[in-house]
């Protein structure tokens, strides 16, 4: 275990030595601080409405200002980021479980199957993602619900490929071929001989994504798909503040800056994880 | 004439563990019209040597002194650009896999008129030439060769056919890369005594490197023999096989199960690991492995002189 | 016997969906291992002992033939009535680094086995115990499969395959890849093992040095089928077969000044997509006869030194003058 624990060390070393990497960890990390301590932070409530208070601009009791309702923007961004943050990392799990398990499926399982999986793929895929998300709020109504299942049906056919790829190649791998010999069952073989070989540059794709699901979570929130009133969304404020952005740019500010942050912070993460631990996935970009 | 010079390489390469002394005082020619096996296990510098020679080092390697002498080239001092218009001329090369010459999606004749690209000869010349290299390689039906695609061919023919691309040019120098391991015996037999009547044919001179004893023995006139990047003996075959005077080269060639005369349950081996290379021992790169080891060995690294059968051992340095 | 194995035939399906064609990569083979012998499968490439380890292993179905392994029939099983076998039958396979699973420990490696079969003992204490046996230290455990030379990811293979006290071990290619000085260690260590835990061994390689160090009994294979297989001393001393001739023959020995009675071979290893008639060995026999290429020739089963050849050398022949060139 504590050889473990000096690898993960010193992986985090190797991130933190680079410039952006060290810029991603803190960017990363004071946005997830942010929307973790979010009520301690802020001492307004994020939708409590004030009429007095409208359009106020910044100032040192509404870091961020106020908007239309009066409510505190600076409140509302960091509770918004729980929000955002929440829907990416809970349905990049969700994609990244369904995705590892159906790729695992599709590249080791028989070939009729792994010919229906692709289908299946390539048919989710042929959906814009727009289109998708009309879709499904149109069917169930708008709600994080519906997001988080755009999101995982956006994503799984890609991480699926990305599995079933890796799982086609180590399939007659000797060491596979040499488990097989002792005895070891399906579960077995894919648990502890594939996953382990597959799942690491579908983690740093993933943690790429993560700015992808936000943005998706702010866009359909914007467009009114999402979120509900009056629950705070980086996508809800940048619409109230995209009506008045000449008079008070500021509303728009608070629902775009944290957007803008948490996809540097996630890429500039992403694209050092790669660069240390998987040089290779750079060519192909 | 000596057609290649390498006198005193050292080449290191930069590791995180610290620089790594792949080559050390590595010195010997390969004469005109000589076949020179070079014999070792693995890590023993064999691949930095080749790479060193065609000026293909990795990035964090460097030649940090010695020459390569290759006619009035020093090879360690040539651009790029003049080192290209050397190697597949001057100097080439066959590897294990013949696939690493062979381009899948051209076909062979394609690829053997792209060699020739230098010669002023017309097409159809330039084809019949490719006819005639294919037939010395004996590749049955050559003429319909041409037109078809490596994949068709089978992997002793490709190789066979990797070789005639290699001496098409008829170059001063052949690096032949552990050309045989790959192939089963009887083609492996049948391509040493192919390279062997080429060799005579052509008149170039052959770099032939080899962990296979066998091989090395049938082929090759003269055999250097490396260990952990240094040259610990060169001689004439029959010197280096009859009367091998480095303990290494001694126990090597107890260890190869063909030089055991009857049937032992129980094979020599040489017990102990190559050292790291980047924490060298101060005398004897083999002392810790020595079967004739004594106190002078921990200490001073034996030197080995010019010319004839050499050993780099203090036991046996006349 | 421990192992007999009766005319098996293994049968792949090639080339695209409209052109399948089958191919037998193994085609009627038979032989018997006996407790505690090591017997030698030799072939060139192509020749389908790979296959038929498989084949053995219940690692690939088989379409004809019978493979009964300690008084069980264990061809074309299904996972489940193989696996309590499995204890008994090891495998070791050709890269000694590639059949190791790259991310797990050699610790981890060595007690795969008691996993796999639900073995309840101090795992620690055993892999150490194994470690030991094939010669690594204790401190091995903690690495990974990359931080291994070739010898030793090969003798952490041998521990793999001694875990669970085998009656069988079939190794391919045991010494592939492993250096000349590593070789003679390797085969040491299960000539050792083989005497001390009495098991079978079968050796699937192409280096006729090897087999003639360490196996009893030695079997040639050329197109998936045995041509000739016999006693090993008897063998190397009086090849009956012309491949086996061919072979022996062709081993170059680290002497420069050995005469070299070599046999050239004519022509290129025929397709198994296009069998040749007869005896399937006449399109390169410097021996060939009118009738090798109508009649297949016959051996029985059972006898001590089989041979499928119409004409059987007499020792110390050498091939007639006409067909020298390659």
């Amino acid at each position: 275990m504590s050889e473990a624990a000096s690898r993960a060390y010193g992986s985090l070393r190797r991130i933190l030595a680079e410039p952006l990497g060290m810029l991603g960890v803190v960017l990363v990390l004071l946005m997830i601080g942010g929307a973790v301590f979010a009520d301690l932070l802020a001492a307004a409530e994020p939708n409590k409405i004030s009429p007095r208070d409208r359009f106020l601009g910044p100032s040192l009791t509404h870091l961020l200002g106020t908007d239309q309702l009066g409510r505190d923007l600076f409140s509302r961004a960091l509770h918004g980021g729980r929000i955002a943050l929440s829907v990416a990392l809970i349905s990049t799990a969700a994609s990244l479980a369904i995705g590892v398990v159906l790729g695992l499926i599709a590249g080791y399982g028989p070939r009729w199957l792994d010919n229906l999986m692709i289908l299946l793929f390539d048919a989710i895929k042929s959906f814009p993602t727009v289109m998708l998300a009309l879709a499904l709020v149109t069917l169930f109504g708008p709600s994080l619900t519906a997001v988080m299942v755009v999101v995982v049906l956006v994503n799984v056919p890609g991480y699926g490929r990305i599995i079933r790829t890796q799982t086609l190649a180590l399939k007659s791998a000797q060491f596979v071929t040499a488990a097989q010999s002792m005895g070891a069952g399906t579960v077995r073989v894919l648990r502890v001989h594939i996953l382990p070989n597959v799942i690491g540059p579908l983690l740093i794709l993933a943690s790429m994504d993560i700015p992808v699901v936000v943005a998706i979570e702010a866009g359909l929130s914007f467009l009114g798909l999402g979120v509900r009133p009056p629950t705070p969304s980086w996508g809800a404020i940048l619409n109230d503040g995209f009506t008045a952005i000449r008079d008070t740019p500021w509303i728009a500010i608070a629902g775009g800056l944290p957007i803008i942050l948490i996809t540097l912070g996630f890429t500039f993460l992403g694209e050092t994880l790669r660069d240390v631990f998987d040089p290779r996935l750079k060519r192909q970009g | 004439m000596n057609v290649l010079e390498i006198q005193d390489l050292n080449v290191t390469f930069a590791t995180e563990g610290g620089p790594l002394h792949a080559l050390r005082n590595v010195s010997f020619d390969v004469p005109e019209h000589r076949i020179v096996g070079v014999v070792g296990e693995s890590g023993c510098g064999k691949s930095t040597l080749i790479n060193a020679i065609l000026g293909l080092l990795a990035d964090n390697g460097q030649v940090d002194s010695g020459r390569i002498l290759f006619g009035d080239h020093d090879l360690t001092r040539l651009g790029p650009l003049e080192m290209q218009s050397l190697r597949g001329l001057r100097i080439s090369t066959v590897f294990q896999d013949p696939m690493g010459a062979l381009n899948p999606v051209i076909s062979v004749g394609r690829q053997m008129l792209h060699i020739q690209y230098r010669s002023d000869l017309g097409r159809s010349e330039k084809n019949a030439r490719s006819v005639k290299m294919l037939r010395r390689v004996r590749i049955p039906d050559p003429e319909s060769a041409l037109d078809r695609y490596p994949h068709e061919f089978s992997g002793g023919m490709k190789q066979r056919i990797a070789i005639a691309m290699a001496l098409m040019m008829e170059p001063a120098l052949l690096i032949a890369d552990e050309p045989t391991t790959a192939l089963d015996a009887t083609l492996e037999v049948a391509t040493i005594e192919l390279l062997q009547d080429l060799q005579a044919q052509i008149g170039c001179s052959v770099l032939f490197i080899s962990h296979h004893l066998g091989v090395i023995a049938e082929l090759c006139d003269d055999v250097v023999v490396m260990y952990a990047g240094e040259v610990v003996e060169r001689g004439t075959t029959r010197e280096l096989f009859h009367d091998p005077r480095h303990p290494y080269t001694e126990r090597l060639l107890r260890c190869d199960p063909a030089g055991q005369s009857g049937r032992t349950r129980h094979l020599p081996t040489i017990p102990g690991e190559v050292p790291d290379l980047r924490v060298r021992p101060a005398g004897c790169i083999f002392a810790a492995r020595c079967h004739r080891y004594e106190g002078i060995c921990d200490t001073v690294p034996p030197e080995v002189g010019a010319g004839g059968h050499r050993a780099r051992c203090h036991r046996v340095t006349p | 016997m421990i192992l007999t194995v009766r005319d098996i035939e293994v049968t792949f399906r090639v080339g695209p969906l409209l052109n399948r064609r089958s191919i037998l990569a193994v085609a009627g083979v038979s032989f018997d291992v006996a407790p505690g012998e090591t017997f030698a499968l030799v072939g060139e490439s192509g020749s389908g002992k790979t296959t038929l380890a498989n084949a053995i292993n219940g690692l690939q179905d088989t379409s004809r033939g019978e493979v009964t392994f300690m008084g069980q029939r264990v061809d074309n099983s299904n996972p489940g009535e193989m696996k309590p076998l499995r204890r008994h039958m090891a495998m070791m396979f050709q890269d000694p680094v590639g059949s190791l699973s790259p991310r797990m420990k050699v610790g981890d490696l060595v007690a795969e086995p008691f996993r796999i079969h639900g073995i309840r003992i101090n795992l620690q204490e055993e892999t150490r115990r194994l470690l030991s046996l094939v010669g690594l230290s204790g401190d091995f455990a903690d690495r990974y499969p990359h931080q291994l030379s070739g010898g030793q990811a090969r003798r952490v293979g041998v521990a793999r395959a001694i875990a669970l006290d085998p009656k069988l071990i079939i190794a391919d290619e045991p010494t592939a890849g492993l250096d000349v000085s590593v070789q003679g260690e390797v085969l040491n260590l299960l000539n050792d093992l083989r005497e001390r835990l009495g098991l079978a061994m079968i050796i699937i390689t192409h280096n006729l040095h090897v087999v003639h160090h360490v196996a009893d009994r030695m079997a040639v294979m050329y197109l998936g089928r045995i041509v000739e297989a016999g006693e090993t001393e008897g063998m190397f001393r009086a090849p009956a077969h012309p491949y086996t001739a061919t072979l022996l023959s062709a081993n170059p020995e680290p002497d420069p000044d050995k005469a070299r009675n070599r046999i050239s071979l004519p022509a290129e290893v025929p397709s198994l997509l296009a069998r040749p008639s007869g005896c399937e060995f006449h399109t390169r026999c410097p021996w060939v006869q009118d009738r090798c290429a109508m009649d297949p020739p016959y051996t029985a089963n059972g006898e001590m030194h089989r041979i499928a050849c119409h004409y059987p050398l007499a020792p110390g022949a050498r091939p007639p003058a006409k067909d020298r060139a390659l």
